[in-house]
């Protein structure tokens, strides 16, 4: 008798300490848990939440995980959040990154998810001394149990909450629960959030951008090749403008030349002199003297409304003619009704000479090109 | 001797690699020919001051090339060209006195590289000026070497000033000449409106306002007038463009690679963007659009009203439609007509 007595208390004990581990494990916290709300502002009607949440131990039962709030602040004061009863949305994206909503890398839980808000806490909120009390709950069942480990951070986004933030500004607990599928509660951790006063969650930018607007030369020199009487040359510098500017206004662009035409120095005498300044290019023919400019589109902006325009002097669109100077004035020759965050506009000259032009490598001329916004 | 021959040797193989070695007169003025290349700030700046008083503005310029530039800041006059805001640029004349009120500090400057600089503008307005003075502030390169045998060009940013000085003789009289589309009808939108205005004063206004779109009585839609704050000179008109295109289907820019491709009239080419979040802007039928232009007359603000009537018709759309409807009713027809023979026929065979 006595044998079997210390027998029995032997496997009492033995039994005991075999039973102990699960009754902590029902004691233990999550491994990690958060409730991110879209806006912490308070009275904040509809906030989205980003749950994460790591196991304690696997393999696990765990088949859904809920998320408490709290009817009060944390010191037991005051009122919490509201929950109205209805189905959230459950949605989630593996971040293995990170680089989602800056969070930190999480996995969608396996199973089809499904969410419920309700105000019935009764089962799955934990209760009694050293708990609040509790406004409602939001639970996400469909867990896939046997696929679940505690290796891994689950985050879901939950929209739809129909959740109201707590009136005043404070610390409330929610609390992140795991339980079974019946439900039983398997484990639980405060997850506190803190609601900001009205407008305390967010930041308002503003920003000015100055007007501008930029103009560019590629180069301050452009040569045409050595022309005879049975040739038309056009320069080969490729020099171009640049135009810039954020005004729907525009801009417009201007040519002056010093001389209205290519003159040397060695044989003043026979200068090869421009065209008619009439409103329509002249041509250029081998054999008969003629100097002219000849602006065409390069690379077109990208991001502008509109595109350049030419002036009837300039809108040439062939090899055989050029428009004319103007001497006295500037003269326009492209402009562009709108903003653009870059216009190229290359800028050639073209020439032809008749046999009695005189030979010399020193013609030349001064191009004034001016850029100005429109008014 | 052989000591001479290697002197000789040596002091031509030296001349040899220097003038290998050293560039030739265009590659060295390519090379070193950097361009120009600077960001000016403001845009066109609207200054009012009275007789006998000093105004000042500042520009505001950065040199965008990589080394320093000599900047020379000088004075051209403008007036309107055409009737779209386009300045007309002219050298000064003796006849242009504002020429001798106007100062630059500094006038001419060397603009290190990536560096805001700014000039201020000081306009010294004597006691007998009055009314408009157009003017565009020139910055280009101080020194400029002309190359022979070549075409020298000169690049110069310019800014534009409008300068009103109040005298109390100052007339702000602005009228609409013209407000029309620039279709009476459209297959989709977007569609285009022109008002010109005619500045009959003797000082230049910026006006404002709003185009409203309406559905019979109806207000379906507005758009901005003039936000860009463009000006009318005075004696001119000017003629601003207004878009409406809260419309679906719309066309829109034809984008390749990012950017717009002008046909040969350098209209940009557009393509029909079906946008089905939008809709509920689809047009159909007989609209009215009205302007509000209201400009300020010195003591209050004058608004004045035009209205054009257009119509939106999605042709091709209608003309499926017909088609469908023509086929459909043909379709009908014939069966009907089927129907009606074989009674006939029955009929016929039960008289019989």
């Amino acid at each position: 008798m006595y044998k079997n007595k210390r027998f029995l208390l032997s496997a009492a004990a033995l039994l005991f300490f075999l039973v102990l581990p699960t009754l902590n494990a029902g004691a233990t916290q999550l491994n990690q848990a958060s409730v991110r709300l879209s806006r912490m502002t308070q009275s904040f009607a509809g906030a989205d939440l980003f749950v994460t949440f790591k196991l304690n131990t696997t393999p696990t039962s765990v088949a859904k995980v809920s998320i408490c709030f709290p009817n009060t602040k944390s010191d037991g004061l005051g009122s919490g959040f509201t929950v109205s009863a209805g189905t959230p949305t459950v949605t989630g994206t593996d971040n293995k990154s990170g680089a989602i909503q800056n969070s930190p890398a999480t996995t969608v839980p396996p199973g089809t998810l499904t969410a419920a808000s309700t105000t019935t806490t009764t089962g799955v909120c934990p209760t009694g001394a050293g708990f609040p009390t509790w406004a409602g709950v939001i639970t996400i069942s469909g867990l896939t149990s046997a696929s679940l480990t505690n290796s891994t951070l689950y985050g879901v986004n939950i929209t739809g909450s129909g959740l109201t933030n707590p009136s005043a500004n404070a610390q409330y607990n929610t609390m992140v629960v795991s339980s079974n599928s019946t439900p039983t509660v398997i484990d639980s951790t405060y997850t506190p959030t803190y609601i900001a006063n009205a407008t305390g969650d967010q930041v308002t930018v503003t920003a000015a951008v100055n007007p501008n607007f930029s103009f560019s030369l590629s180069a301050n020199a452009d040569t045409i090749p050595a022309v005879d009487s049975s040739t038309i040359q056009t320069s080969t510098g490729n020099v171009y403008m640049t135009v810039a500017t954020n005004s729907p206004l525009g801009y417009t662009a201007y040519v002056k030349s010093q001389n209205a035409q290519l003159q040397s120095t060695l044989h003043s005498g026979t200068p090869i002199t421009t065209g008619t300044f009439d409103g329509t290019p002249d041509t250029v023919t081998a054999g008969t003297t003629k100097y002219g400019f000849v602006p065409s589109t390069g690379t077109a902006c990208s991001t502008c409304t509109g595109v350049p325009v030419y002036d009837a002097e300039y809108a040439v669109a062939d090899g055989t003619h050029a428009g004319s100077f103007n001497s006295t004035n500037f003269a326009s020759f492209v402009t562009h009704a709108g903003y653009t965050n870059g216009d190229q506009i290359y800028l050639r000259e073209r020439d032809a000479v008749n046999a009695a032009v005189q030979y010399a490598n020193d013609y030349s001329d001064v191009l004034t090109i001016v850029a100005a916004g429109n008014f | 001797m052989k000591r001479r021959v290697w002197g000789i040797a040596a002091t031509l193989a030296v001349a040899v690699s220097i003038g290998l070695l050293a560039p030739s007169p265009r590659a060295a003025a390519a090379s070193s020919d950097p361009g120009f290349n600077i960001l000016t700030s403001p845009l066109p700046m609207k200054l009012t001051t009275q007789p006998g008083k000093t105004v000042t503005t500042e520009v505001r310029f950065k040199n965008l090339n990589n080394t320093p530039q000599g900047i020379k800041v000088g004075l051209l006059r403008f007036g309107a060209a055409g009737e779209d805001g386009q300045p007309d640029l002219f050298d000064l004349t003796p006849k242009d006195a504002f020429a001798s009120w106007v100062h630059f500090e500094p006038a001419e400057l060397i603009a290190q590289p990536n560096v805001w600089n700014t000039v201020k503008v000081t306009i010294n307005v004597p006691k007998d000026a009055g009314l408009g003075y157009y003017m565009a502030v020139t910055l280009s390169p101080a020194n400029l070497q002309t190359q022979k045998g070549a075409a020298s060009l000169r690049g110069t940013a310019a800014q534009l000033i409008l300068l009103n000085v109040e005298t109390g003789k100052e007339q702000r009289n602005v009228n609409i000449a013209s407000f029309k589309t620039s279709r009476g009808l459209y297959e989709y939108l977007p569609a285009t409106f022109t008002v010109k205005l005619r500045n009959n004063g003797n000082i230049f206004v910026s006006p404002s306002g709003d185009l409203f779109l309406y559905k019979g009585k109806k207000q379906i839609g507005d758009v901005n007038f003039n936000p860009a704050g463009g000006a009318v000179l005075p004696k001119s008109n000017r003629v601003y463009t207004i878009t409406w295109d809260q419309g679906f289907p719309l066309y829109k820019n034809k984008l390749v690679d990012g950017k717009t491709i002008p046909d040969k009239h350098a209209v940009p080419k557009q393509q029909l963007s079906w946008d089905f979040s939008k809709a509920n802007n689809f047009r159909f039928g007989r609209y009215t659009a009205k302007i509000l232009v209201v400009y300020d007359n010195g003591s209050y603000d004058v608004p004045m009203e035009a209205t054009v009537n257009f119509w939106v018709l999605p042709w091709k759309i209608m003309l499926v439609l017909l088609v469908l409807l023509l086929i459909i009713g043909l379709g009908i027809f014939s069966f009907v007509r089927g129907l009606i023979n074989r009674g006939r026929g029955h009929g016929r065979g039960y008289r019989r």
